[in-house]
């Protein structure tokens, strides 16, 4: 009985010129933002790797200098896209792309695509990820708002519950028929995001990206049941189709705006510094610790004077080893010090807006697909963080190997003739990115995964609930 | 009689409770908007006031030691020696800020995204021009709430709300026939209708701006321009609703069509005129200047040879009884950056020249878009938006050459600075467009607003021409 009614909705969705139209354009669509992103995800790609190529071959070739030089020099990293950015690109276009990782600093990451945008580029991003988050419930609604509602007002409904159907196997027999001609539209677009991600996923580094896909996929198959049972319920209660429709545009259009209530109220509740007072806050605090460069610093001198003690020595050139390289990496040291405080306070900042953000999922179901799409195409603030950690695990080690060699290895006590050259640079490996595993995604998004859950459970119950209390005649109103 | 339907409209509107609750929801949402568009301001022009009360801290600091260096009471520190010229102008840095415009709390705009401020010293350009502004990424891919956000995306969704079933409600309600036959015309009915709903859209908006203008910095000029702008944008909708109106369909299909409408207006153009942009008016790859720029430093291993070639072209800054072979890092350093400086030029010409093409590209087809019009046009106003940024990158580099030839000479003849020179260090101070550059301007910019509206009430006139009212 529900394949019957399942199979008479999807024939009637389809027969409709207006949905085949919709369907259609949102189709097109789709395969477009796919198509694009497959594009832009592969030029940025190579660009990046072309660039890092770059950057290590510039190490390599910098020429005799002292090692401390070649750390100030240093190298550039350039952050690889996760193969499923394409579908996503999350906060891709706001985040920097290059960090350098230079001596005595950690850096942020520069150069975002924002910056060198309009005012047009905030209005969204053409991605398969906004298509489905904002287009594809708008088309649940208009197929489903007047599943009852019509049925109701052209007196089919009671005729229907009088042939013997319950009630129920109308309510799944309706949600099955719409996901039915959803899924004429969806899977030949999934497919092709399926072939799209099988064709780029050149970038060895990545894992399979598939456990991911498939995650994805059912996210957004819990976001369109959401609405799905959501629409058919109000469609069920309401007293017209036309206040049906109202009533489910206006959650649409809650669901599109919510989000950034909750960006205001997270700023609020979590003020972050300008990067003006950041650095302010760092130079400050570095003012009160070691500076390597300077040979007159008074806790550089302190540390003298420990060494000497240790080594038993009267001046720093009877030292075995080149004072000059303790110093710098006691002021490397403290550096890092003071950086992990400073990013620390501001990471667990941008930590509680992202729970905050998380929240509103509570009203607005986007809030919720949007963050955990973001977060398993590997297109989040997350990944961003995980990157620049690693970028700075990589710039601490590079630092220390070249300060280590100016310690322990010194050929002149003279900065300038204590040169090095290929052969040292040779030794340090290159930066090569290992992006997180899938359970990083479970890790920072709990709350996200637990609303999806009391979405869906929702959803459904509401729907059951609402089948129960349905009128069955327009009259009754 | 049109002042009759408008009353007994009014009247009727009124008793349905949800008009109330939404002018309520208009009047807290443009003020929670505008709120948070001046803390916004308020917290940028307060940042910049204590980065600038501390600069001036220690530059007084370093200028007291060089009097006493002076007096013969301190002796010259080898290391940040406050009267050593290089290392003075190259390493110190003076911070030059965009102070929030009047106005400002209207719309955010790309100030969270382009940087408002730079910290100037003498080395090259693009040292200092990376400056990135600190926000969490998520924020910016969300938005903010701020007032143009309630008058772009929201406004519009309340007139298609309100505005849906002008006719049609009538129509189905068998009074629309009736009350044509009583002699009104269509037109009347329509505008008694609109004004109704204009009335109760723009009032709650008007106190809400009106507040905020109080509590906050704005211009009679701009508060002028800003209405004219809010008019247009929801003149343009409000006739687009009464369009979909007099095609005759039902309620149901005029909402789906004018949410369809708002979708594609608000969200699909937008992104579809920066997809072109960014297509067809590309920005050169950042990472070419990375790239280009080092492979620069990389290679250079002679820095004598650039201080040598400032001394060919300015023999009479040659400092006398120097041995230039001695490493000096200031002046090898101050050498090197005026040689970068000149070679990656012609590579950041390509960047503004490219990002200039962009926007233009942009601001012109901003005519298929009331809201990327609007948007452009409330960015401007409140000095968030591209044109304020191009000017204030101007004035830096200007204010960047001023600061380099304050030092210039005195570096690289190797002069000691004097402890009076830290009252004449240039300060950056941002010089606003002028009121009437400004109006003439932005007048222009209403234009495609301006005309979209026509072009819809043009279509509402034609189709009401060619209306039989009877058929209603």
């Amino acid at each position: 009985m529900i394949a019957k009614i399942a199979r008479k909705e999807c024939t009637e969705m389809w027969r409709d010129g207006r949905f085949r139209w919709a369907a259609g354009m949102v189709f097109l669509l789709l395969v477009a933002a796919l198509l694009l992103g497959w594009q832009h995800h592969a030029k940025i790609s190579s660009e990046h790797k072309t660039a890092q190529e770059i950057s290590r071959r510039q190490w390599l070739e910098q020429g005799e200098k002292n090692p401390h030089s070649a750390a100030h020099h240093s190298i550039f990293a350039f952050k690889p896209l996760a193969p499923l950015a394409l579908a996503d690109s999350g906060v891709d276009p706001f985040a920097g792309v290059a960090v350098w990782l230079e001596a005595h600093k950690q850096n942020e990451a520069v150069y975002s695509p924002a910056r060198d945008a309009t005012s047009a580029g905030r209005f969204g991003q053409l991605t398969a990820a906004t298509v489905l988050q904002v287009l594809i419930p708008l088309i649940i609604i208009l197929l489903t708002f007047g599943a009852f509602a019509v049925e109701r007002e052209q007196g089919t409904l009671r005729h229907a519950l009088s042939m013997g159907v319950t009630r129920r196997q109308l309510a799944f027999g309706k949600v099955t028929g719409v996901a039915l001609a959803l899924g004429v539209l969806l899977a030949p677009a999934a497919l092709l995001g399926a072939f799209v991600l099988a064709l780029s996923n050149e970038s060895a580094a990545f894992s399979s990206p598939l456990p991911r896909l498939f995650l994805l996929v059912l996210i957004y198959l819990a976001y369109f049941a959401v609405f799905l049972t959501v629409a058919l319920a109000v469609s069920a209660l309401a007293g017209s189709s036309r206040l049906a429709l109202v009533a489910l545009l206006a959650f649409w259009s809650v669901n599109l705006i919510l989000p950034r209530l909750a960006t205001e109220v997270s700023k609020s509740i979590y003020p972050t510094p300008s990067a003006l007072e950041f650095q302010s806050a760092v130079a400050r605090d570095m003012r009160e610790g070691i500076d390597g460069h300077n040979p007159y610093d008074q806790r550089g001198e302190q540390l003298k004077q420990k060494l000497l003690a240790e080594y038993k020595v009267k001046s720093v050139q009877e030292l075995p080893i080149n004072f000059a390289g303790v110093a710098l990496q006691a002021g490397e040291e403290y550096g890092s010090e003071v950086y992990d405080r400073r990013y620390g306070e501001l990471w667990a900042a941008y930590e509680n807006q992202h729970r905050l953000h998380t929240f509103a999922g509570i009203a607005a179901p986007l809030a919720v697909v949007r963050s955990l799409s973001m977060s398993l195409a590997g297109s989040d603030w997350h990944h961003h963080r995980h990157f620049a950690e690693a970028a700075e695990v990589y710039r601490r080690m590079l630092v220390k190997r070249m300060n280590d060699e100016v310690t322990y290895n010194s050929v002149s006590r003279d900065y300038d003739k204590n040169t090095r050259g290929r052969e040292l640079y040779e030794q340090v490996p290159d930066f090569s990115y290992q992006p997180p595993a899938l359970v990083f995604v479970a890790d920072n998004q709990n709350l996200a995964f637990e609303l999806v859950m009391i979405w869906l459970i929702g959803g459904a119950f509401t729907l059951l609930w609402a089948i129960k209390r349905m009128k069955m005649d327009a009259k009754d109103f | 009689m049109l002042s009759k339907i408008f009353r007994n409209e009014l009247r009727r509107l009124w008793r349905d409770k949800t008009i109330g609750f939404i002018a309520l929801i208009i009047f807290c949402a443009a003020l929670f908007g505008a709120y948070n568009g001046a803390r916004y301001a308020r917290a940028q022009a307060a940042a910049q006031e204590k980065i600038l009360a501390e600069e001036n801290e220690l530059f007084a600091k370093m200028q007291a030691e060089g009097r006493d260096i002076e007096a013969g009471e301190k002796t010259a520190p080898l290391f940040g020696n406050p009267l050593h010229a290089g290392s003075v102008g190259l390493f110190y840095s003076r911070t030059a800020a965009l102070p929030p415009a009047s106005f400002a709390f209207s719309s955010i705009g790309q100030a969270d995204v382009y940087p408002t401020y730079f910290k100037v010293n003498g080395q090259r350009r693009e040292s200092f021009m990376d400056a990135t502004e600190l926000e969490n990424p998520t924020n910016l891919l969300i938005g903010r709430f701020d007032l143009a956000f309630v008058i772009i995306y929201l406004l519009p969704l309340v007139v298609i709300g309100l505005s849906y079933n002008l006719l049609s409600a009538e129509r189905e309600g068998g009074t629309l026939t009736l009350l044509l036959a009583q002699g009104v015309k269509l037109r009347s009915l329509l505008g008694a209708k609109l004004s109704a709903r204009a009335l109760i859209l723009l009032l709650p908006l008007l106190a809400a701006v009106s507040v905020a203008a109080v509590f906050f910095d704005a211009t009679l000029l701009r508060l002028f321009l800003f209405g004219l702008a809010v008019i247009f944008y929801i003149a343009f909708w409000s006739g687009l609703a009464v369009l979909v109106n007099l095609y005759g369909g039902n309620s149901v299909a005029n909402a789906v069509t004018l949410a369809a409408v708002w979708l594609a207006l608000v969200l699909l153009v937008p992104t579809f005129v920066h997809l072109s942009a960014t297509a067809l008016r590309p920005v050169p790859s950042r990472l070419e200047l990375i790239a280009a720029s080092r492979d620069w430093q990389t290679k250079t291993r002679q820095p004598q040879n650039y201080l040598e070639a400032y001394y060919t072209e300015f023999p009479d800054r040659r400092p006398l009884g120097k041995d230039l072979t001695k490493y000096d890092f200031p002046l090898y350093w101050a050498a090197i950056q005026r040689e970068m400086e000149r070679r990656t030029a012609p590579v950041l010409e390509r960047y503004e020249t490219a990002l200039e093409a962009q926007q233009d590209f942009v601001q012109t087809l901003s005519f298929i878009s009331p809201a990327l019009s609007a948007q452009e046009i409330f960015n401007d106003l409140a000095g968030t938006g591209y044109v304020r940024h191009r000017t204030f990158i101007e004035q830096v580099t200007q204010f960047h050459h001023k600061h380099r030839s304050f030092f210039e000479v005195k570096t690289f003849r190797d002069e000691r600075l004097q402890a009076s020179d830290y009252d004449r260090i240039p300060r950056f101070s941002f010089t606003e467009e002028a009121p009437k550059q400004f109006f003439s301007r932005l007048a222009w910019r209403l234009l495609p607003l301006l005309a979209l509206m026509a072009i819809v009430g043009l279509a509402v006139w034609r189709k009401l021409l060619g209306k039989i009212p009877a058929f209603g």
